[in-house]
């Protein structure tokens, strides 16, 4: 074909070419400007290294000349056979390299397709390993991190961080007016809680409710006139509906004994040898804050009744059950727990901190956020509120000041505490589950 | 031949080889190889030749300089000085000629890989201990959760929440490595498993219990359970994971260092083997090496996965050396023929073939056997990496980056000519993943000389036209992120150390950077010690050093967009600009999107801020270099997009939206508007005829009557750049500058705590032990902390928020407001306008007010006055612009004039506008807006008067403890300082007095906003009232409180606008003589003694909800509401005087709803039993109150001092108390004489509306009766009866006077 395309337009331009091959033989050459790559190359079959067996025929010839290119030396290019040599811009005297071409070999192990099944599974892993000894397999099965409650875990780091925050304060300027402030807090809870409504009972006994069915009826339904009246309603023909709940009568002298201790806590703190000499007028006043809060939490505690008349029902005595009820917050199921275990953790106990030497105590203060939050009446605020009341911490942990605080301590304590697992949406529940 | 190769490499002191004669020559020389080769021309020069041997030819065939070059380069590899040969007549011994050529090559090949397998064949099986194909890469079939896998199964990237993978291969036997280098930095747990191990969505790698993780996030080791270990990762190190299956144990190392071993008692034995294992959480990004490219930290003992080729490296490092002695020559004949080319300054070549080959064919031939054999090992990455890239490094200067880098160019030249299609593909792609690997992954270098060298390589790789035409097709950003290169990776904490030894910072912080203009010098600065002085001397000079470091850096990067953007190189029509306009709008396309699948693909916001800041240095330069071509061309600094730019059909890359709305919809309302401004006319019959240019200039009337002429040509690639580098800036950039900006708030607040602690400490008494150590521990931790932030703020000082950056932004707030400014003229073409425009400027001016200062300061910006009034008149001009219709973007502007009222200096700009806008942006300010809640402009309203208000001139609420404000822009603007205008407050009166109608809809619309505000809090109020009684513990929905708190604020803001609208303009409602000033005074002070009996009630929801500790609710306290009210009747009544007083008395206490006991309240003083407005609770409560007081004596004063009483507050001046006393006795005295009057009102004389007034108006035609105040109202909003909704035509009094004449004009402003 190229040589009758040859034929049909004859050489019009002719040029005069070097080639060259690889093995350095030169040819001039005289080529046609419309001349395709192929056709230059078929005419310079004598260059090309191939058996001269081969070169008989014109249709090998042209097999042969397709293992070969041509590189334009001037510009550094390989010529193409669609255009012919001069569109390429070959021109007279120019030199021309004829290369072999190699062959498109795939790069290694592009054929992943097939390699993917080598993957050994178990049997061969099996087979392979079946010489080795076995090392490090005495080893006990870990347990999984025994539930600890976190609730009163949470209890302690936070009553810590009052100790700590109330010591850093106390120095401050502001000083009074924060634990003036918190203070209030504490006690203004009281008197929204104190007792029950009049208006309540006294809305039910116009109703014609006898007055004690309806005071237990508004301790039962946490005061909503509403559930009271129903409760009393249903439980009308019950014949127990007289009888007083218990732990009724008992929070009545706790209340004194609580407020006398909250008083003897004031007073009795000018004894504190913290207060000493330059303690400053105020000095003391500060420093009992977290004496408030206790005494106001023994005082505050009111065990739910229905629990606890459940415990009681149980066989526990009433002094335990409420003991209990303390300790797990008023969790019934916590409750039994604690009184069928061995007890390990007294009551008092939970109005304690962390101990000072332990490594979760020691990386929550060496975190420079956690101090800067100790620093702030804010968070002391925040930490006062959420041990008085944990429903609270939800809001706190909402707050662009508290949040990532609080976020921090958990998940410091989380790291020190070995435990995968963190409730309170620290990042560790947040990224894996 | 390996070992001569070898040697050549590792020789720095070849010069003491000279055993035999030719080697003598290498005396000349003492540069080793590596070395660049250009430097040994300069050092050539001063020595010459010893030895010169006589040139014998033996090869018949060949040419003196073919055998000559062919000595030099394939001979002896060890000396070869590539520049000697060239002079020298170089003999061969051997006779090597071109026909023997392919056979010795294929010899030395052989020899080398002999030598190679021989060295291996020592070593261990690569397949003893390890079970798998022979290449390893991740195992796509075990991946849990959603993974995306690169084409070379290597590089993963997580978008689910948690998703692990496994690798291919595993291993049970001796010890192995892979490494891992980071894309980015956050929860990952990298490590190895088992092939028991099943991970899901909760459990990953080291969850279960054979497998074993690191996360340098979260810096734990896990395996089931979990401690701390290691330390914190950044993206771009390369994590390594060793196992021992001997031993049993697992170590991670970073970036090269072990971080000790992490594991020890890893079960091993029959029946165990580990596979690489990696979990990721949402968006993290790695990219895994298990031996496919040289291990970037090779661990002494360790293999990894995939054994290196070995082989393959021996053959080509040897190929490369033949090359290395090849290119000198080459290069010089190249300058032989330039020389040559340009003496004859004829076509070229027009010599004639002489008899011998001409020496470029002669080298490009021996070139071409070279590559027949190394060709096909430029295929594999590992060859790549290890000898392509390390042999281009040596090629290229670093130092000298900015000069053409002759050597890598004509490596790339051989490469294109002589690498066929294919295999040009592969080398391409991995050469370029090699150099971004380089760049992104290399170890820390004090002089940051890693970077310096890959940028430097890189931007010579790009020089070579042919290759960036290529990578910019096919490579950049399609198969690389191109991007990286243009981030700059801070150092981590240990090295900043070792950059920055000494730690410095100011103590004397300004806690408010507004009072820096007031207080240049603060009183209370420190003393700096010698020590301090010397220490802060120390700092400042590592931190020059280190910003210089950076900015050669960048210098390199900038120079690398340019040549990216080079707009000469046209092939096919297409210039290289262009290509990369076309990737950039793909890119920016891609990283505009908010979905996850985009979120978790998208560039990184660091990386994306420093590309953003180099394509406006690369921008400005091609721009100022254009510009001084073609004079229709503005220079950059006035630079703008002129607004055809927006409806050109090019810019419509995605569907951003415009100011009116989507494109589509624009073009269908305004597409003949457009086609007017642009001159051009459809004719009937869909033929578009286009005025020519000079009848539009001779015409200009004609187009100008409408639209000002079309500035700057359009079309031009520099303009597509301009719009692709502000919606950068908005999608990326700017977020970025407002993270920076948080390390900087958060040093200054461990700085004034530290000042705090140290105080305290020294004030502490000695016997105070604990608190003592409290506090001492409390210092060395923020000491600490302070210290690795020192060195961290450098970075953000001296590079994100530098003053080149300023500029930059700068410039980018110049174009903007330009643009804006310009196109604002087009009418309503003006809709065309992007978003992200208006967007960008107020962006632009935040980052410079906010973020950038103080660390570069505001006020050091060059022609600011200029600037700050330009955006004025901008904020003045949009943000009541209806041609803008999204309602997120006018608020955005709301929220930028609210910004700029609230600060002294931005407020004097705003007064200093021209008089008309002035009065236009006071006018939009009191314009009732339609459908959309009035917060925002009443904030500005309040700014002009916060200052004047009865006690308003807090910055905190007073008795709450101050907490830290979030650094948004608007909550943090709400606690500056008061600053009052009273400039505006007269133009405000003047309006509300001049314009009737205007005011009359603002002061109703400003009633009814209040009504409802106090409604909805009084409403949510009372739920938490009830609910706070109900249940013990108090539980909110946090949304509700908000609403809460924000109507309750909101009240307060309306009311301070009453407040000033009855100061400033008191006749709108006490000179009767006007139409509704009656109406307006009774509806004032009913709702001011609503408000107040709310408020002051006993025992009524407001009360308790202040008493409960409710968070987020701490605004709500009585204090700004009751100042407000209190201040409005005093205003009014007592320092108005004279008809004013009177009449307002007489509507105030008319209202049924008011009570002086609620005045009594704000003063302290218990409300008189007898004439409190008794409720059953109430009896209740003081009975118990009283029950209580006997009890308990002590609780009763405690009480007492917590009875709320303006006389406790600072905030209020004496002469205001006296106002309220003189205002309580007035209307105390009042209010008797005015009971006595009302009673002689007869019942049925009662308006039937109201039951408050007279009967006065009787409506024609129906003749029903109502008093005036009642029909007033409705009046202003619909001309009806009440009592038979027939349309009302006049009003009479009751002795039939027409009267409200105003209400029945035709209203010539509606239609």
């Amino acid at each position: 074909m190229v040589v009758t395309d040859s034929l049909l337009f004859p050489p019009s331009a002719m040029m005069k070419v070097r080639v060259t091959n690889m093995s350095g033989v030169d040819a001039v050459a005289e080529v046609g400007r419309d001349w395709t790559c192929d056709k230059v190359k078929l005419s310079l079959e004598h260059l090309l290294d191939r058996p001269a067996s081969l070169t008989g025929l014109g249709s090998d010839a042209m097999k042969n000349s397709l293992h070969y290119k041509l590189v334009l030396v001037r510009c550094g290019k390989t010529l193409s056979n669609d255009l012919s040599i001069g569109q390429q811009g070959v021109k007279d005297n120019d030199e021309l390299l004829l290369l072999k071409k190699r062959p498109d070999v795939p790069c290694i192990g592009t054929d992943r397709q097939r390699e993917d099944k080598k993957v050994a599974d178990i049997a061969t892993i099996r087979k392979a390993t079946a010489h080795l000894v076995k090392k490090h397999h005495e080893q006990p099965e870990e347990e999984a991190s025994s539930s600890l409650d976190f609730q009163s875990e949470l209890r302690r780091i936070l009553i810590s961080l009052i100790e700590a925050s109330q010591r850093i304060l106390c120095l401050n300027p502001e000083a009074a007016k924060i634990f003036q402030q918190a203070e209030e807090m504490l006690n203004e809870a009281p008197a929204r809680k104190n007792g029950l409504a009049e208006s309540s009972v006294k809305q039910l006994t116009d109703m014609g409710f006898p007055e004690n069915r309806a005071r237990k009826a508004l301790l039962l339904n946490q005061q909503s006139v509403m559930s009271a009246m129903d409760w009393l309603l249903t439980n009308e023909s019950d014949p127990n509906i007289d009888q007083p709940l218990p732990g009724q009568e008992e929070p009545e002298p706790e209340v004194t004994e609580g407020e006398e201790g909250m008083t003897q806590g004031t007073e009795g703190s000018s004894d504190d040898q913290l207060v000493g000499a330059t303690g400053g007028a105020e000095g003391p006043r500060f420093k009992n804050i977290l004496e408030t809060i206790r005494a106001f939490q023994r005082r505050e505690f009111r065990p739910n009744p229905r629990a606890l008349q459940n415990l009681l029902e149980m066989g526990f005595a009433e002094k335990e059950a409420i003991h209990a009820l303390r300790v797990s917050r008023n969790s019934q199921d916590a409750a039994c727990d604690w009184l069928l275990s061995d007890r390990k953790e007294k009551p008092e106990s939970v109005d304690q901190g962390l101990d000072v030497n332990s490594p979760v105590y020691k990386a929550i203060l060496a975190n420079p956020s956690v101090q800067l939050g100790l620093n702030s009446p804010r968070c002391l605020l925040a930490f006062l509120q959420m041990l008085e009341n944990p429903i609270s911490a939800s809001q706190w942990l909402n707050d662009p000041e508290t949040g990532p605080l609080l976020m921090q301590i958990s998940r410091i304590y989380h790291s020190e505490k070995f435990t995968p697992f963190c409730p309170g949406g620290g990042t560790d529940t947040t990224e894996i589950s | 031949m390996a070992e001569s190769k070898k040697a050549a490499a590792a020789s720095t002191s070849s010069a003491s080889s000279g055993n035999n004669t030719r080697d003598s020559r290498e005396l000349c020389r003492d540069t080793s190889p590596n070395t660049h080769p250009n430097a040994e021309h300069v050092r050539r020069s001063s020595r010459s030749p010893v030895a010169i041997d006589a040139a014998v030819s033996d090869g018949g065939s060949e040419d003196k300089y073919t055998s000559e070059i062919l000595s030099h380069v394939f001979e002896n590899p060890r000396s070869s000085s590539p520049v000697e040969g060239a002079t020298g007549a170089a003999p061969s011994r051997k006779s090597l000629r071109l026909q023997t050529l392919e056979a010795h090559i294929s010899s030395c090949l052989k020899e080398v890989s002999d030598k190679e397998m021989k060295s291996n064949m020592t070593a261990p099986s690569p397949e003893i201990g390890r079970l798998g194909p022979p290449e390893c890469c991740f195992d796509i079939i075990t991946n849990v959760g959603t993974i995306i896998v690169d084409p070379d199964r290597l590089g993963i990237s997580s978008h689910s929440n948690f998703s692990s993978i496994k690798a291919s291969c595993c291993v049970y036997e001796g010890k192995w490595v892979y490494e891992l280098m980071l894309g980015s930095k956050g929860v990952m747990q990298l490590g190895w498993c088992t092939s028991n191990c099943r991970f899901s969505q909760e459990e990953g790698v080291g969850d279960t219990r054979d497998s074993y993780a690191y996360d340098g996030s979260r810096l734990r080791k896990w395996n089931v359970r979990t401690k701390r270990y290691g330390e914190p990762w950044m993206s771009g190190d390369v994590i390594s994971c060793a196992i021992d299956c001997d031993e049993g144990t697992i170590t991670f190392y970073r970036n090269g260092v072990s971080m000790g071993e992490a594991f020890s008692s890893v079960r091993v034995g029959a029946g165990y083997a580990y596979f690489p294992a990696v979990s990721l959480s949402f968006a993290e990004q790695v990219h895994a090496n298990f031996g496919s490219l040289p291990l970037r930290y090779p661990i002494e003992g360790y293999r990894p996965l995939q054994s290196p080729c070995s082989v393959e490296v021996a053959q080509a490092e040897l190929l490369f050396t033949y090359l290395h002695n090849l290119l000198p020559k080459m290069l010089e004949d190249d300058q032989f023929e330039r020389r040559h080319a340009s003496a004859q300054k004829g076509d070229y070549p027009q010599v004639p073939l002489t008899e011998q080959r001409s020496h470029q064919a002669t080298l490009t031939l021996i070139a071409s056997h070279v590559f027949q054999r190394l060709a096909p090992l430029l295929k594999i990455p590992y060859v790549i990496e290890m000898c392509l890239v390390k042999f281009l490094l040596g090629l290229c200067d670093h130092h000298d980056w900015r000069a053409e880098q002759l050597y890598v160019n004509k490596l790339l030249d051989l490469i294109w000519m002589l690498l066929q299609e294919p295999e040009i593909r592969d080398c391409m792609e991995h050469l370029m993943i090699s150099l971004l690997n380089g760049y992104r992954f290399h170890s820390f270098h004090p002089e940051f000389k890693y970077p310096k060298m890959f940028l430097a390589l890189t931007l010579a790789v790009l020089r070579h036209q042919k290759s960036r035409r290529h990578l910019l097709t096919y490579i950049l950003f399609d198969r690389v992120k191109f991007p990286v290169f243009m981030h700059i990776k801070p150092p981590d904490d240990a090295n900043m150390a070792r950059l920055i030894p000494n730690v410095w910072w100011d103590k004397n912080l300004k806690k408010d950077d507004d009072d820096e203009d007031e207080e240049d010098s603060p009183p209370e600065a420190q003393p700096e010690t010698p020590e301090e002085k010397l220490n802060k001397k120390k700092y400042m000079l590592s931190c020059d050093r280190l910003s210089e470091r950076v900015e050669e850096l960048e210098s390199m990067q900038v120079e690398l967009l340019k040549c990216l953007l080079i707009n000469k190189d046209s092939i096919e029509g297409k210039t290289s600009r262009d290509c990369f306009l076309e990737k950039l709008k793909i890119f920016l396309k891609e990283n505009s999107g908010f979905s996850r699948a985009q979120m978790a693909q998208s560039c990184a916001l660091p990386v994306s801020l420093c590309f953003f800041h180099r394509l406006v240095q690369a921008l400005r330069f091609f721009w100022d270099d254009f510009c001084s071509t073609d004079t229709n061309f503005l220079p950059s600094s006035e630079a703008f997009t002129p607004i055809q730019c927006f409806w050109s059909d090019s810019r419509d890359y995605f569907e951003f939206l415009r100011c009116g709305g989507l494109m589509s919809h624009l073009n269908r309302q305004l597409g003949g508007e457009v086609n007017r401004a642009q001159g051009i006319e459809v004719q009937e019959d869909g033929k578009v005829v286009k005025k020519a240019m000079m009848a539009l200039k001779d015409t200009a009337a004609s187009v100008g009557e409408d639209y000002p002429r079309l500035e700057m040509p359009s079309g031009n690639s520099l303009q597509d750049l301009l719009d692709a580098v502000v919606l950068l800036y908005h999608i990326a950039a700017h977020k970025q500058l407002g993270k920076m900006c948080a390390l900087r708030e958060s040093m200054q607040d461990f700085i004034t705590n530290l000042q705090d602690t140290e105080t305290k400490l020294s004030e502490c008494p000695e016997d105070l032990l604990e608190v003592r150590n409290h506090l001492e521990n409390a210092r060395n931790v923020f000491l600490e902390k302070i210290t690795e932030q020192a060195r961290q703020i450098v970075w953000v000082n001296r590079i994100i928020y530098s003053p080149n950056k300023q500029k930059d932004m700068v410039w980018l707030m110049k174009v903007v407001l330009k643009t804006v400014e310009k196109a604002s003229k087009y009418q309503k073409l003006f809709q065309y306008v992007p978003e992200f425009y208006i967007e960008t400027a107020v962006n632009t001016f935040n980052a410079l007010r906010n973020y950038l200062h103080p660390t570069t300061s505001f006020h050091a910006i060059p022609d600011l006055p200029n600037i700050l009034s330009r955006y004025a008149s901008f904020l003045v001009d949009h943000f009541f612009d209806s041609r803008i219709v999204s309602n997120d973007l006018k608020d955005t502007l709301v929220q930028a004039l609210a910004c700029f009222t609230c600060y002294p200096d931005t407020l004097k700009i705003l007064e200093d506008l021209p008089m008309d806008r002035r009065i236009s942006m006071i006018q939009s300010l009191i314009s009732p807006y339609e459908n959309r809640s009035w917060a925002h402009t009443n904030w500005i309203l309040v700014r002009i008067w916060k200052g004047c208000g009865f006690g308003y001139r807090y910055r905190f609420l007073p008795n709450l403890i101050p907490h830290k404000a979030q650094p948004t822009e608007f909550s943090y603007v709400s606690l500056q300082k008061p600053c009052p205008s009273q400039e505006f407050q007269s133009l405000l009166a003047k309006i509300l007095l001049d314009e009737e109608a205007r005011s009359t809809k603002f002061l109703d619309s400003l009633m009814n906003q209040l009504n409802w505000s106090f409604s909805e809090f009084v409403g949510i109020i009372q739920e938490i009232q009830t609910l706070a009684s109900r249940t013990e513990s108090l539980l909110l929905e946090s949304r509700q409180i908000k609403i809460c708190a924000a109507c309750f604020e909101i009240s307060v803001c309306l009311l301070r606008i009453l407040e000033m609208v009855a100061t400033i303009a008191p006749q709108v409602f006490t000179d009767w003589s006007r139409p509704s000033a009656e109406l307006f005074l009774k509806r004032l002070m009913q709702l001011l003694s609503q408000i107040m009996s709310r408020v002051t009630m006993k025992d009524g929801a407001f009360e308790s909800t202040v008493a409960l500790p409710i968070q987020g609710l701490d605004s709500v306290t009585f204090y700004p509401i009751l100042t407000v009210t209190v201040g409005i009747m005093a205003q009014l009544i007592v320092r108005c005087g004279g008809s004013s007083q009177e009449k307002a008395t007489r509507s105030l206490l008319r209202d049924s709803g008011f009570s002086v006991d609620s005045l009594k309240f704000v003063l302290g003083m218990a409300p008189s039993v007898t004439t409190a407005t008794t409720t059953t609770t109430t009896t209740t409560m003081t009975t118990t109150a009283e029950k209580e007081k006997d009890k308990d004596k002590d609780k009763e004063k405690k009480k007492a001092d917590k009875v709320f009483s303006f006389k406790k507050f600072d905030d209020i001046s004496q002469e205001e108390i006296e106002d309220v006393e003189k205002l309580l006795s007035y209307l105390s005295n009042q209010q008797s004489t005015l009971t006595a009057e009302e009673e002689n009102v007869r019942e049925e004389d009662l308006c039937t509306i109201c039951y408050a007034n007279p009967q006065q108006t009787v409506f024609v035609p129906c003749g029903h009766r109502t008093c005036r105040t009642c029909i007033t109202q409705q009046l202003l909003s619909k001309k009806e009866c009440f009592f038979c909704i027939a349309t009302i035509t006049r009003l009479n009094d009751l002795k039939g006077r027409q009267i409200l004449r105003e209400y029945f004009q035709p209203a010539p402003q509606k239609k």
